[in-house]
């Protein structure tokens, strides 16, 4: 199997356990109305990636907003889709294989993004909901461009960068309080894509394209919902994604992300 | 009540994980590594982890914090002195609590080789010492420089990267040589020794890559490319454009990536520009050669301006050596006066005992720019010598810029600067 190929199968893996769902709980909620609902999102994190077949590491920061309108099919049933831009930092990364190196220290690239998501409740015990959640998000190649000073000459960078992210894995929902219902998850966390910049000064040309992957496979979300009214609700999340170090030892990285959901 | 649950069952975990982590680290023995500051260990804490736990993470392993440094949160721990750095900073990373802990390091400026000679050798480095080993001599400009060290943090070369001295060939047995030289040919006698009998090719080969960081002599640019001698000069330091041609092409079959061209003429050669050629379009080598030291235009080969890199002198305060020679196929300039290099160990005497002397002139000049293209060819393989040329070119900084803005027929693009030709652009916003 391709590297390539792997991203896609694993989303379609992902996306396939959270919509698995047991038939007597769709027996139970058949007939219920559709909502759509429509949200307002902010999403932050900081993510390791590593590059050069994993010989160095640098951050991806990325900020998010993201306008989302959500369908609950059923109770306990959602589909989402999502767009928005994206403000992506990749400063850190160091493109050797150009005729002059580059430090790239030159930060936020700004973008569109998509994407998808599902939530699932799969079982109701006493006061909790265990389900599953899953999220594709796609940044789009988006391009900047930067001048080289330092030489006796100028030249010109041109830098394409694009990234996707995808998650899921099960949630665990205390929903013993009137307002609030906290939850845990603990999910796959996938994160790739590229970094290209290309280079001309005067009649030296060179391109170099980075593949990056995001340090850290599962992650451990908590945050709760807030929903004082019918039609509002707010939620706000933290994610720690545990990752080990090039040459060893463990770190940590971390995201937050607040939505702000109207119902109609 | 479940929340409290929750917060002690936290709370616990914390604590076995910080127990778990020093019982499995231990306490051990002293120090002996120098590259760090005995004793000590540089820590950060995760910003939620509260004081009284920092500080009895500490005391628990007899360690305290002797500074902090504020806007970064970290502080300067002092270790028990029975402790081994590296055992604390292992067992202070297995603490959840700690966000990282690493021995206090300690830096030296950039890369600073230990050859005794180094501080005289204003060309790679010069804070405006003296530049003369006999008192009285002159001192150098500050950063009138190729900026050596900076440079070599980013590469010391490759040992398959091959420079060929095209010259009077080289002391084999030099102490600060012999250990770069491949096997090389003599062309002037027809042998393979291709010992130098004169001086001037010991002189350039010290230049370029003088084996370095060994605590004798000098330093080379090239500190891992290797040597390849061809003797095509004479005792005299003459040679016949014929055994120059052949000697070209042996070394380029040879392996020779980069070609060092320390002599010139006046007259244009056929025979010697379509070896020049061949190389330079055909086998992807880099030709650096000397522009000639008469205050004239440019001699050859250095005046075949589409494949040889031509290479002007400037001094210890960046400004043009008179003798330097001049025209638009100037390239770029290389400090060549008064420059510290090998010389051959039989010129040294009971009063002269050490086998080092000054050279001047573009001989030296083109040897620093040979150099210079051995290290960007050892990080970049894949360029084409003129792609190396354009490098060094657009890199140099023009220090002539004041009288003559631009690429000038004097110094080029101006004197070569290593620093930016091999260590990364930083480009901000």
């Amino acid at each position: 199997m391709s590297g390539k190929r792997i991203p896609t199968v694993l989303c379609f893996m992902v996306l396939g356990v959270a919509l698995f769902r047991p038939a007597p709980i769709q027996a139970q909620e058949s007939g219920q109305s559709i909502h759509i609902k429509s949200s307002l999102g902010f999403e932050y994190f900081s993510r390791t990636i590593v590059w050069d077949e994993g010989l160095y590491s640098s951050k991806l920061k990325a900020a998010i907003g993201i306008l989302r309108a959500e369908l609950e099919l059923q109770k306990g049933f959602t589909i989402g889709a999502f767009a928005g831009y994206t403000l992506s930092n990749f400063n850190g990364l160091v493109f050797r294989q150009l005729p002059f190196s580059i430090d790239y220290e030159a930060g936020n690239i700004g973008g569109l993004l998509w994407g998808a998501d599902v939530d699932t409740i799969l079982f109701v015990v006493g006061d909790y909901e265990i389900g599953t959640t899953a999220q594709f998000a796609m940044s789009l190649r988006s391009t900047a461009e930067f001048e080289i000073l330092s030489l006796n000459q100028k030249g010109d960078l041109v830098a394409k960068r694009k990234w996707n992210r995808v998650l899921g894995g099960p949630v665990i929902r205390y929903t013993g309080y009137e307002d609030f219902t906290p939850f845990l998850s603990i999910a796959y966390n996938r994160l790739w894509g590229t970094f290209t910049l290309s280079e001309t000064i005067v009649d030296l040309e060179g391109t170099e394209e980075k593949t990056i992957t995001g340090k850290g496979i599962v992650g451990i979300t908590v945050g709760t919902v807030y929903e004082p009214s019918a039609v509002f609700k707010l939620k706000a999340e933290v994610t720690a994604l545990p990752y080990t170090k090039i040459g060893g030892g463990l770190d940590v990285d971390y995201g937050a992300s607040v939505k702000v959901v109207v119902f109609f | 009540m479940r929340k409290h649950h929750w917060a002690l069952s936290l709370a616990l975990a914390g604590c076995l994980a910080v127990f778990i982590g020093f019982v499995a680290g231990g306490i051990p023995r002293l120090e002996e590594e120098t590259d760090h500051v005995p004793g000590q260990v540089l820590l950060k804490f995760r910003s939620w982890v509260p004081v009284w736990r920092r500080v009895a993470t500490l005391s628990n392993v007899r360690s305290r914090a002797v500074s902090r440094i504020t806007r970064l949160n970290v502080f300067v721990v002092q270790i028990p002195d029975e402790a081994k750095v590296e055992d604390m900073v292992t067992a202070f990373n297995r603490n959840p609590d700690i966000e990282y802990a690493e021995p206090n390091h300690i830096f030296r400026a950039a890369v600073t080789p230990n050859d005794i000679y180094f501080k005289y050798q204003y060309a790679l480095f010069n804070k405006g010492q003296d530049i003369d080993w006999v008192p009285g001599g002159p001192q150098g400009k500050p950063s009138a420089d190729i900026k050596a060290p900076s440079a070599w943090e980013e590469t010391t070369g490759k040992e398959d990267v091959i420079i060929g001295i095209l010259d009077t060939g080289v002391d084999l047995t030099h102490e600060d040589l012999k250990n770069k030289i491949l096997p090389g040919y003599d062309f002037v006698n027809d042998d393979p020794d291709p010992t130098d009998d004169h001086y001037h090719g010991t002189m350039v080969a010290g230049v370029v890559g003088a084996e370095t960081n060994n605590g004798k002599g000098i330093a080379g640019i090239a500190w891992k490319g290797k040597i390849l001698p061809v003797k095509v000069l004479n005792d005299y330091g003459e040679g016949r454009a014929s055994d120059i041609a052949a000697g070209i092409l042996w070394a380029v079959e040879h392996g020779a990536k980069i070609l060092n061209l320390s002599f010139a003429a006046p007259s244009e050669n056929i025979t010697l520009g379509t070896a020049l050629k061949d190389a330079f379009e055909k086998q992807d080598v880099f030709i650096a050669a000397a522009a000639g030291n008469d205050n004239t235009a440019v001699y050859y080969p250095a005046a075949y301006e589409k494949y040889v890199c031509a290479v002007a002198a400037t001094d210890y305060n960046d400004e043009r050596a008179v003798y330097s020679n001049f025209g638009y196929e100037i390239d770029c300039a290389a400090p060549g006066e008064k420059i510290l290099t090998t010389i051959p160990s039989y010129l040294t005497t009971p009063l002269a005992p050490f086998p080092y002397g000054y050279g001047w002139g573009t001989s030296m000049a083109s040897a620093h720019v040979a150099g210079l293209a051995a290290l960007i060819k050892s990080i970049k393989p894949s360029l084409k010598p003129g792609q190396i040329m354009n490098i060094i070119r657009y890199s140099a900084d023009d220090v002539n810029a004041s009288v003559y803005k631009g690429k000038d027929e004097f110094l080029g693009y101006g004197r070569i600067n290593m620093e930016k030709a091999l260590v990364p652009l930083k480009i901000t916003n």
